[in-house]
C-alpha cells in the first residue's frame, strides 16, 4: 500500500516537474532557451521545482571550461559526445532515449550546432572497469567530449575511495592527453544515503578529484538536496521516490546547461563548491555546505 | 546415466564459481581469480565449453543423432535457456525492489540497468521478453541463448560441411569487427554487452575444437608443440596485463577493433589469448586429477548441473551484493557470503542429480 501511494506520489511530481519544465525560462545569456508561451510556473513549490533544475547545474561548474570542445565547435560546428556509465532515465518522455533529449536541448540552445551522443553507458559498471572501457570507446568512437556517470555503482559495491580516486584522476589525465574533454556526472541525492559514510566518501572522491583536475561536473546531487529541504522546510515532504524522478528530470537540463556554460561562459571568480557567502544558494534557504556530512573531511 | 569426472565438466564448474564470485564486485576473492592474471575470464570459458558439449547432442560421427531429433533437441535447449532467463531476470528484478523498499534507497530501482523496469515498464518489458534489454550480469544467458538457437545450423553446417564451418564463422566475426557491427538494446540506447556476432565464434571453436576431425583433430594432434607456443603467450599478456603495458588504443590503424582489447567484441588479442589459455588448462588437469581429485569431482558435479547452478549462481551473486551494501564488505563478510554461495551451488547440483536419478 505504501508503495502504491509512493508512486502515486512520484508519478505526481514527475507531472509536475514535467510541467514546469516545460514552461522553464532559463536567465543565463549563454543559454538560449525560451518557454512555450501561456505556460507559467504556478505555486511556491513548482518554483522551486523550476529553480532547482535550472540551478542544479550552475552548481559543479567550478572555473572548468571545454577548451577542446569548444575548439571543435568553432572549427566544424559538430560535436562528437561519449557518454558512459549508467544510461539516466529519460523518465519525462519516454518516446526518446535521455541522450536524444540531451542532444535536441543542446541544439537549442547553441544554434547551428550539430551535437552527437554516442551512448556506450553499462549501468552497474565500477569506475575500474568503465575507466578501461573509456579508453577502447574513445578510440573507436574518437569523441570531443565524454559524458561519464560514475560512483553509484561504486558506491553500492563499496569501492575504496583510494581506488576510485586513482581511477579518476588516470582516466581524466588520460583523456586531457588525448585532447578530450570530460564532464563527470556525480551522486545522485537519496535522502537515506545522507548519513552514509561510505556513500559520501565517494561523493567527497568524486568532488576532489573535479576540483584537482579542473574539470565539469554535474552538482545534482546538491540540487536534488536543496530541493529536499525546501520542500521539507514547506511542510510539504518528498519521498524518495519523488526525488529520484527529479533527480532523472532535471539531468537533461543539467547536462545541456553544463555544455552551454563550459563551452561559452566565462571563469567564476569563486569555487562555487565551497560554502556560498551567507550560506544561501541562488533562490534556496541555507544549505549546509557538502562538508558538513562529509564524514571525509 | 551419470557422466563420469571430466575435464570439461571440470572446468565449467570452475567457470561457474568464478563467474558468481566476480559477480559480487570488490569482494576480497574476487581478486584470486584468473581474470585478475588473465585477459580473458570464465565469460570465455563457460562459451567454449557450452560449444564444446555441443558434440554430445550432436552424436558420434559414426552414430550421429538423426537430424530432425537434433534440430528439436537444439531448439528445445534454447527454449529451457530463454525461461530460464525470464525466471532469473524476475527473481533480479523483485530482488531490487525488496532491497530498495527494506533499505529505503532508490538507488537500487536503478542498479543494473534495472531503471528501465521501474520507471518505463511498457517497453521495458518487451525489451525483457525480446532480450533486447538486459540486466547487468545477467548478459551470459541472453548470449547462450542466441548460440544455442543457432547451434542447430551450427549442427547441420557441421554434418554436411564440415569445412566450412570454422571460415563461415570466422567471417561473421572479422565483418563485425571491421565494420563495428553489433545487436543494439532497446528501450535504453545501447549495444549487446555480449555480441553474439563475435561470441558465436568462441562457441563454433569449442565445437571445432571437441571433434576429432578437421581443425580440432589437428589441433590434438598438435597440442604439444601448441602449448609451447601458448605458454610465452599468456605469461607475456599476462605480464602486459600486471604491468600495464598496454599500447595506446588511439594509436592503432584502421580497423581499430582488429588490433584493441575488449570484451564486447572479443577482440582477437583477447580470443588468442583464451585459446592459448584454454591449451594450457588442457595439460593442468591431468595433474589436477591427481592432486586434489576430491575437488574435481566438486566442480565436476557443477559442471555437469550448468544451467540450474548458473541460475541459482547469478541469483545469489546479485543477493550477494546487496548484503555487501548493507552489512559491509570484508574478508569476514565476504567469506561468508562466497561460502555460503558455493555450498548452495553444491547443494543445487546435488539436487539436480538426485532428482534425475529418482526420474
Amino acid at each position: 500500500m505504501a508503495v502504491a501511494e509512493g508512486l502515486v506520489k512520484s508519478m505526481r511530481t514527475t507531472a509536475l516537474v514535467a510541467c514546469l519544465l516545460m514552461c522553464w525560462n532559463a536567465s543565463e545569456p549563454a543559454i538560449a532557451q525560451q518557454p512555450p508561451p501561456g505556460q507559467p510556473a504556478t505555486g511556491a513549490s513548482q518554483s522551486t521545482l523550476q529553480r532547482m533544475c535550472s540551478e542544479g547545474a550552475e552548481i559543479g561548474f567550478g572555473q572548468a571550461q571545454l577548451p577542446n570542445s569548444a575548439r571543435v565547435l568553432r572549427e566544424r560546428k559538430q560535436l562528437r559526445v561519449l557518454a558512459m556509465g549508467a544510461t539516466p532515465l529519460n523518465v519525462r518522455d519516454q518516446t526518446q532515449g535521455h541522450y536524444a533529449l540531451v542532444e535536441k536541448m543542446i541544439e537549442s540552445s547553441i544554434k547551428g550546432v550539430d551535437v552527437d551522443i554516442i551512448d556506450r553507458g553499462v549501468s552497474g559498471e565500477l569506475a575500474r572497469d568503465g575507466a578501461e572501457r573509456i579508453k577502447t570507446e574513445v578510440a573507436l568512437v574518437n569523441p570531443d567530449l565524454v559524458f561519464w556517470q560514475v560512483g553509484v555503482a561504486d558506491a553500492l559495491a563499496l569501492t575504496p575511495a583510494g581506488d576510485l580516486k586513482l581511477t579518476l584522476t588516470r582516466t581524466i589525465v588520460w583523456l586531457k592527453e588525448h585532447n578530450v574533454d570530460i564532464v563527470l556526472i556525480g551522486l545522485r541525492y537519496q535522502r537515506s544515503l545522507a548519513g552514509n559514510e561510505g556513500f559520501q566518501r565517494i561523493r567527497k572522491v568524486i568532488r576532489d578529484v573535479v576540483r584537482e583536475q579542473g574539470i565539469l561536473r554535474i552538482g545534482h546531487y546538491e540540487s536534488i538536496e536543496a530541493l529536499d529541504r525546501v520542500r521539507r522546510q514547506q511542510g510539504e515532504p518528498t519521498s524518495e521516490l519523488d526525488l529520484t524522478d527529479a533527480g532523472s528530470n532535471c539531468l537533461a537540463d543539467f547536462l545541456s546547461r553544463a555544455l552551454a556554460v563550459g563551452l561559452f561562459a566565462k571563469p567564476k571568480p569563486r569555487d562555487p563548491f565551497e560554502k556560498p557567502p551567507g550560506g544561501a544558494l541562488p533562490g534556496a534557504p541555507p544549505p549546509s555546505p557538502p562538508s558538513s556530512k562529509d564524514p571525509g573531511k | 546415466m551419470q557422466r563420469q569426472v571430466n575435464a570439461v565438466d571440470f572446468w565449467r564448474g570452475y567457470a561457474l564459481v568464478a563467474i558468481f564470485i566476480n559477480h559480487i564486485p570488490q569482494n576480497f576473492y574476487e581478486h584470486l581469480t584468473h581474470k585478475n592474471f588473465s585477459l580473458s575470464d570464465s565469460a570465455e570459458l563457460f562459451v567454449f565449453l557450452a560449444g564444446w558439449s555441443l558434440r554430445h547432442v550432436v552424436g558420434r560421427p559414426d552414430d550421429p543423432r538423426p537430424t530432425p531429433d537434433l534440430l528439436f533437441r537444439l531448439f528445445g535447449r534454447a527454449i529451457t535457456l530463454y525461461v530460464a532467463q525470464m525466471a532469473i531476470a524476475l527473481l533480479a528484478i523483485a530482488m531490487l525492489a525488496a532491497a530498495a523498499l527494506v533499505l529505503v534507497n532508490p538507488l537500487f530501482l536503478e542498479w543494473h540497468n534495472a531503471a528501465a523496469i521501474f520507471y518505463d515498464p511498457v517497453r521495458a518489458h518487451i525489451g525483457l521478453v525480446l532480450l533486447s534489454h538486459q540486466l547487468g550480469y545477467f548478459n551470459i544467458l541472453p548470449l547462450y541463448v542466441v548460440l544455442l538457437t543457432i547451434a542447430p545450423f551450427v549442427a547441420i553446417v557441421h554434418r554436411y560441411a564440415p569445412n566450412i564451418l570454422l571460415p563461415i564463422s570466422v567471417a561473421i566475426y572479422l565483418v563485425s569487427l571491421v565494420f563495428g557491427i553489433t545487436v543494439p538494446t532497446w528501450p535504453v540506447d545501447g549495444q549487446w554487452f555480449f555480441n553474439p556476432l563475435c561470441w558465436q565464434l568462441i562457441f563454433v571453436l569449442g565445437f571445432s575444437m571437441s571433434r576429432d576431425r578437421g581443425a580440432g583433430g589437428w589441433v590434438k594432434r598438435n597440442i604439444r608443440w601448441l602449448r609451447f607456443i601458448a605458454a610465452p603467450i599468456v605469461i607475456g599478456l599476462s605480464l602486459m596485463g600486471w604491468f600495464n603495458l598496454w599500447w595506446d588504443p588511439t594509436k592503432v590503424p584502421e580497423p581499430r577493433l582488429l588490433f584493441i582489447i575488449g570484451k564486447t567484441f572479443v577482440t582477437p588479442i583477447r580470443l588468442i589469448q583464451f585459446m592459448a589459455l584454454i591449451a594450457l588448462m588442457s595439460a593442468a588437469y591431468p595433474y589436477i586429477v591427481k592432486v586434489v581429485p576430491s575437488l574435481v569431482e566438486f566442480l565436476s558435479r557443477l559442471g555437469r548441473n550448468s544451467l540450474p547452478v548458473f541460475c541459482v549462481g547469478s541469483v545469489l551473486s546479485l543477493a550477494g551484493q546487496i548484503v555487501r551494501f548493507a552489512y559491509g564488505g570484508g574478508l569476514l563478510v565476504d567469506t561468508l557470503l562466497v561460502g555460503s554461495g558455493i555450498v548452495a551451488l553444491s547443494l543445487v547440483a546435488w539436487m539436480a542429480e538426485w532428482r534425475s536419478r529418482k526420474d
